[in-house]
């Protein structure tokens, strides 16, 4: 592998990283657990616009997973 | 290990070693602070690869076959299995706040050697073992948290003294960081400005990531990152504008007042507008920032202006008072050994762990981490010229209050410690300062020694003062994030506990008990942050130690549960791993709590600071004016040395009750239950 692409490698990880510790990818990891658990409960269901009645919004989902952060210590000094 | 390995360990060793011969008998001639990173670097890797392999695997026992609560409880939502390397991004933002920034900073008075010493045994044999316990305790419990946790593995009382411990430590904590942001930002009118502009610009965040980009916190934190620089940048216009400064320019009452308005402000309107926004910019600039740091001092290679012991090892220092034991290891929790790491280790990170081997990383790594970054804090002080940094921290009580004044008294300490008002004024004028005399605290001086580091490598004496506030704003920034996200907790905890009592009270969702609880809390901490700023000795003489003590209440108790822990594994005969730092600490709270208390100097001593006060109204020596303000400070003293007792009266009787259960389990009075979860094993893949 050349240096650049080693290079583009690691930023494209990095970024990633990032993502993942500021739980920018959250949303779609719930859904894609949902969408899977759908699957195992019924397995010719169609999960492409509702995976089961525990789904909510993006926007409710954020909501919740933001309230439940700070309701907790979840910073140090 | 193969040849080469070994031979690589010998070679860092070896590194290690001269690194700390150099640091440590450096006398005369100053010594570059590259040595310093270098020396730590190579003991944190020592430790990493052989100490804390050796308790993953002898002591603790990890078991990778065994599934961790976040693969048997998986929802979604708290339990979620994690990728390690987020998970170590996730632990250690939650773990690093100004706690190893302003505690080295503030033991530099002793001069570089005993804090660095402290910071990386004290990290590497305490702080990160006693993470690591107690995240694999908190594993093997499916996540329960440290007090539930003492309540089930020590007893009802253990568990009683850790809420106890973790609301007093909340009020403490935020009141003292409360006091470094007063202190940095008072008659600052570029600082201000700066700190100012992100609670609009996290109004803008927070839309952003509930409107328009829902859940985006990174690229919400990039829009953030671009205007904070703009707003740091454009706070020197404002600075230099005679219109606009006198709006940004306030005392010190005032910056408190605004404060404690801000904090419940903050523990009341929803979430998303202020603390999710704030605290994702928070960790955005607080990566950026430490990476930066490093690379700074590599780059610029700075030399340790300051000497390794300074005269103030004799316990006359004029930032805080007492000597080296037991206050140094009292200054510096965080960077160190800090019980507060407990609470995070038994929050959400247990949670998300996906094999137990990982605990390893998660909490010694991340532990040795922070530790490292309060390395470069000690350096950061320590490049200053010791005069400068002791004009900068050391309060007015003790120095004097004009500049005059305060430059003779610090001269008059040695040749080592000269400073003139020369180099003061031009300092204050390169960083765009009024004056940067008797600013208590750490963080300007943090500041400076960051501004000095960036400037000599990146942009010259120019841009010292952008430097100077990037740094300010990033030090201000942790704090009001733990300032407004503590108070919420706090709010959360006395509705949990009030609730008990009266129903309506526990329910968060309603209005009036949601006010009560969240002025309860402001209430306490901002007590305690006038009580600072009205301080004529500056606050953190009286203030940081409360801190420290506090903080080494909660890891009295993180340490007795992870002992309980091992000798309920049958690995007493391995209890010297977490009973070594118990000890230590425990011994170095107790001398500070009973010097704090009892000891005859009125610099150090809360009761006979009273008492001195008392005699001074007595003999007439204070103005009628001021008899009243004198009575206020006359209580204060007398109410921190009941606070005092009450800490190490709680870390009494947490050593007593798990002295009692060690006493029974090895004598066979008392049947050995452990509260681990079910032995189940993992599917995920290694």
């Amino acid at each position: 592998m050349h240096v650049e692409q080693k290079l583009r490698l690691g930023l494209k990880n990095f970024l990633w990283w990032l993502q993942e510790v500021f739980g920018d990818a959250e949303y779609e990891k719930y859904l894609r657990r949902a969408s899977a658990e759908y699957r195992r409960a019924q397995p010719h269901g169609n999960c492409e616009h509702h995976c089961g009645p525990g789904t909510v919004s993006r926007q409710q989902f954020y909501l919740d997973r933001i309230e439940r952060q700070y309701a907790r210590v979840s910073r140090c000094c | 290990m193969n040849f080469a390995k070994k031979l690589l360990w010998f070679l860092v060793a070896a590194l290690g070693a001269v690194g700390l011969a150099l640091i440590a008998t450096a006398r005369g001639e100053p010594i570059n602070a590259v040595w310093l990173v270098v020396a730590s670097a190579c003991i944190y890797m020592i430790g990493y690869r052989f100490y804390s392999r050796w308790v993953a695997s002898r002591v603790l026992g990890l078991d990778d076959s065994r599934a961790t609560p976040a693969e048997r409880l998986e929802d979604g939502r708290d339990f979620v299995p994690t990728n390690k390397w987020v998970l170590f991004g996730h632990h250690f933002s939650a773990i690093a706040g100004p706690g190893p920034l302003v505690g080295p900073i503030l033991a530099a008075q002793f001069g570089y050697l005993p804090g660095t010493l402290w910071i990386v045994l004290g990290g590497v044999l305490g702080g990160a073992i006693q993470d690591f316990v107690i995240l694999f305790a908190s594993v093997r419990r499916d996540g329960k948290s440290l007090g539930q946790m003492a309540k089930e593995e020590i007893s009802g009382v253990a568990g009683v003294v850790a809420l106890i411990a973790v609301l007093s430590i909340l009020t403490i904590i935020i009141a003292v960081v409360g006091l470094v942001v007063v202190n940095a930002l008072k008659a600052s009118p570029w600082g201000l400005f700066t700190i100012a502009m992100t609670i609009p610009i996290a109004f803008l965040m927070g839309i952003y990531m509930r409107y328009i980009r829902v859940g985006r916190a990174m690229e919400a934190s990039v829009l953030g990152v671009v205007l904070v620089m703009a707003a740091v940048v454009g706070g020197k216009f404002i600075g230099e504008s005679h219109t606009l400064a006198p709006l940004f320019t306030f005392s010190a009452i005032g910056l408190a007042w605004m404060l404690v308005l801000y904090g419940f402000a903050a523990a009341v309107i929803p979430v998303w507008l202020l603390l999710a926004p704030r605290g994702a910019l928070s960790t955005f600039v607080k990566l950026g920032t430490i990476l930066l740091l490093a690379v700074g001092i590599l780059a610029a290679r700075p030399t340790m202006l300051m000497p390794p012991l300074t005269r103030f090892i004799d316990g006359t220092g004029p930032i805080f008072a007492g000597k080296i034991f037991p206050f140094c290891f009292i200054t510096i929790a965080c960077g160190a050994l800090s019980g507060f790491h407990a609470l995070i280790s038994s929050g959400t990170t247990p949670k998300m762990l996906s094999k137990e081997t990982q605990a390893r990383m998660i909490g010694y790594g991340s532990m040795l981490m922070e530790s490292f970054v309060a390395v470069m804090a000690m350096v950061a002080a320590c490049v200053l010229k010791p005069g400068i940094y002791f004009a900068v921290n050391s309060p007015a009580g003790v120095v004097g209050q004009l500049p005059e004044k305060a430059v003779a008294t610090i001269s008059n300490w040695g040749s080592t410690f000269s400073v003139t008002t020369q180099d003061m004024s031009e300092l204050a004028r390169n960083v765009g300062e009024l004056t940067l005399y008797n600013r208590t605290g750490g963080a300007p001086s943090l500041a400076l020694g960051m501004a000095h580091i960036f400037s000599g490598s990146l942009g010259g004496s120019l841009v010292m003062g952008i430097w100077y506030h990037f740094a300010i704003m990033f030090e201000a920034l942790f704090i009001l994030t733990i300032l407004d996200a503590g108070t919420r907790v706090g709010r959360f905890l006395l509705q949990d506990f009030l609730g008990q009592f009266w129903k309506p009270l526990g329910r968060v969702t309603w209005y009036p008990g949601v006010i009560l609880t969240s002025g309860i809390m402001v209430a306490a901490w901002g007590y305690f942050l006038f009580q600072g700023v009205l301080d004529p000795l500056g606050g953190i003489n009286s203030l940081w130690p409360l801190f420290g003590i506090s903080n080494q209440l909660l890891a009295a108790i993180a340490l007795c549960v992870a002992t309980t822990v091992l000798i309920k594994m049958e690995k007493g005969h391995f209890s010297v791993v977490t009973m070594g730092p118990l000890v230590w600490l425990v011994s170095a709270t107790m001398t500070a709590s009973f010097q704090k208390i009892w000891a005859p100097d009125p610099a150090l001593g809360f009761l006979a600071h009273a008492r001195y006060l008392v005699n001074q109204i007595a003999s007439g020596a204070i103005a009628a004016d001021k008899i009243a303000e004198t009575q206020r400070l006359i209580f204060n003293d007398r109410l921190d040395a009941m606070v005092t007792l009450a800490f190490a009266s709680l870390v009494l009787v947490i050593l007593i009750e798990s002295g009692r259960n060690w006493w029974l389990y090895a004598s066979g009075k008392k049947r050995v239950v452990l509260y681990e979860a079910p032995v189940e094993l993992s599917k995920l893949p290694a």
